[in-house]
């Protein structure tokens, strides 16, 4: 079996950013939350 | 009588260890109630495509039946959306939208979907076929069917198999992986529940919002939290109580009963039986265990900085098997201490991982597709 490190090494930035634009989207929809929570009492 | 026995003469060892795969998943199905709406079809499938010169999938120019229910229901994505209806419509949103600080966590858990694309990669698949094997981290059956047939992975068959039996085995595998990285001065944390009340104009305008939101960050999505959201609308709006009922039990059990049988015209033995499908075993293993450590880790940061501390198993919870998560944390947290119930809190991140794995299914298909 042959590893691929080089792409795994290129894939580590990737991911990062995909696991904290999951965050960021789940952050607006918080507040999405929060500002309907607010506005339909 | 040489006409009856020339098609046993064809049968080859392969097929033969497919039935045997076939007759585990009808097994676990059965006996141990694991998935048991798609493990079972599965098994029977696997079985019905593995004999000899099968018609139930395309021969030479004989067309099969299995592969024209693919090819109409599965391939342009249409059996996981119309599911997503049906899912939307069952769930209730309202832990979620009246405590919603606590949908970080269902990010959180999302890790194992990032953290198996590294793992993937590294063991040299592409980076498609990474992608769609790390989705099986979404602990979601229709996105993992969604990515990975939106990204035309020839695994399709092995990502399924795994997405669905380890969702049927969280009481299994979590439980260890949460006790291995909580102390028990954690694990008796106790937490207050005050559920806010919700208006209906909220839960009404929720699923319309998060549609628009998605739609507008990451339009690949926009189908798969759309239709996610259309069901719950359905549900929600409360002048259309019989289609809900429909989409709930009709639409869900109809998709479900062919979905399984469906996938399994992708599993011959020759695609079937590779060092990759067991390698997309193991994957689909790390990245349930990773959710797992992802929510729990950042439990455990948060409370670093917050003066009133949450339980980290609640983090756990992030993963989209619902609502299997939730009781194994509420069981986790009573087993501890038998007055520390966790339900209610680890139903809310429950709820949350479910929209965040359709999300993080989104953003894969965005940055890969």
């Amino acid at each position: 079996m042959n590893l691929n490190i080089n792409g795994f090494l290129e894939i580590i930035p990737d991911a990062l950013t995909g696991w904290v634009n999951v965050f960021a989207v789940t952050l607006v929809i918080v507040a999405v939350i929060a500002i309907l929570n607010k506005a339909c009492k | 009588m040489e006409l009856l026995v020339e098609n046993l003469l064809l049968i080859e060892w392969k097929q033969v260890i497919m039935w045997a795969i076939g007759g585990i998943l009808i097994y676990l199905a059965i006996k141990k109630n694991m998935e048991p709406s798609l493990l079972l079809p599965m098994g029977f499938g696997a079985i019905l495509v593995n004999l000899p010169l099968s018609g139930a999938i395309t021969q030479g120019s004989e067309v099969g039946i299995l592969d024209v229910l693919f090819n109409a229901c599965i391939s342009n994505e249409l059996f996981p959306l119309l599911l997503f209806v049906g899912i939307g419509a069952m769930i209730d949103f309202t832990p979620l939208l009246s405590n919603p600080k606590l949908m970080l966590f269902g990010a959180a858990a999302q890790f194992g979907i990032f953290f198996t694309l590294c793992a993937a990669t590294l063991l040299g698949f592409d980076i498609k076929d990474a992608a769609s094997i790390a989705v099986i981290g979404a602990a979601d059956g229709p996105t993992s069917i969604f990515v990975a047939n939106h990204f035309g992975s020839q695994y399709l068959g092995a990502i399924m198999v795994a997405a669905y039996s380890y969702m049927a085995l969280v009481p299994i595998i979590q439980p260890p992986v949460i006790r291995l990285i909580t102390s028990k001065k954690e694990r008796l944390i106790r937490m207050e529940y005050t559920e806010r009340k919700v208006s209906k104009t909220t839960k009404i305008l929720f699923p319309i919002l998060l549609t628009v939101v998605a739609g507008l960050i990451s339009p690949q999505s926009v189908s798969l939290v759309g239709f996610l959201m259309f069901g719950n609308l359905i549900r929600e709006c409360g002048v259309l109580d019989s289609l809900s009922e429909t989409a709930q039990k009709v639409l869900a059990n109809l998709v479900t009963l062919f979905l399984g049988i469906t996938v399994a015209a992708r599993m011959q033995a020759d695609a079937f039986l590779s060092v990759e499908t067991l390698m997309i075993l193991g994957l689909g293993l790390v990245a349930f265990v990773f959710d797992t450590v992802g929510g729990v880790m950042v439990a455990k940061l948060l409370n670093c900085f917050m003066k009133k501390k949450i339980n980290p198993m609640i983090g756990a919870a992030g993963i989209s098997a619902f609502p299997m998560s939730a009781r194994v944390i509420n069981k986790m947290g009573l087993a501890e201490d038998n007055q520390n119930f966790l339900l209610m809190h680890s139903i809310c991140v429950n709820v949350s991982g479910q929209i965040a794995s359709v999300i993080a299914g989104g953003l894969i298909l965005k940055m890969f597709g």
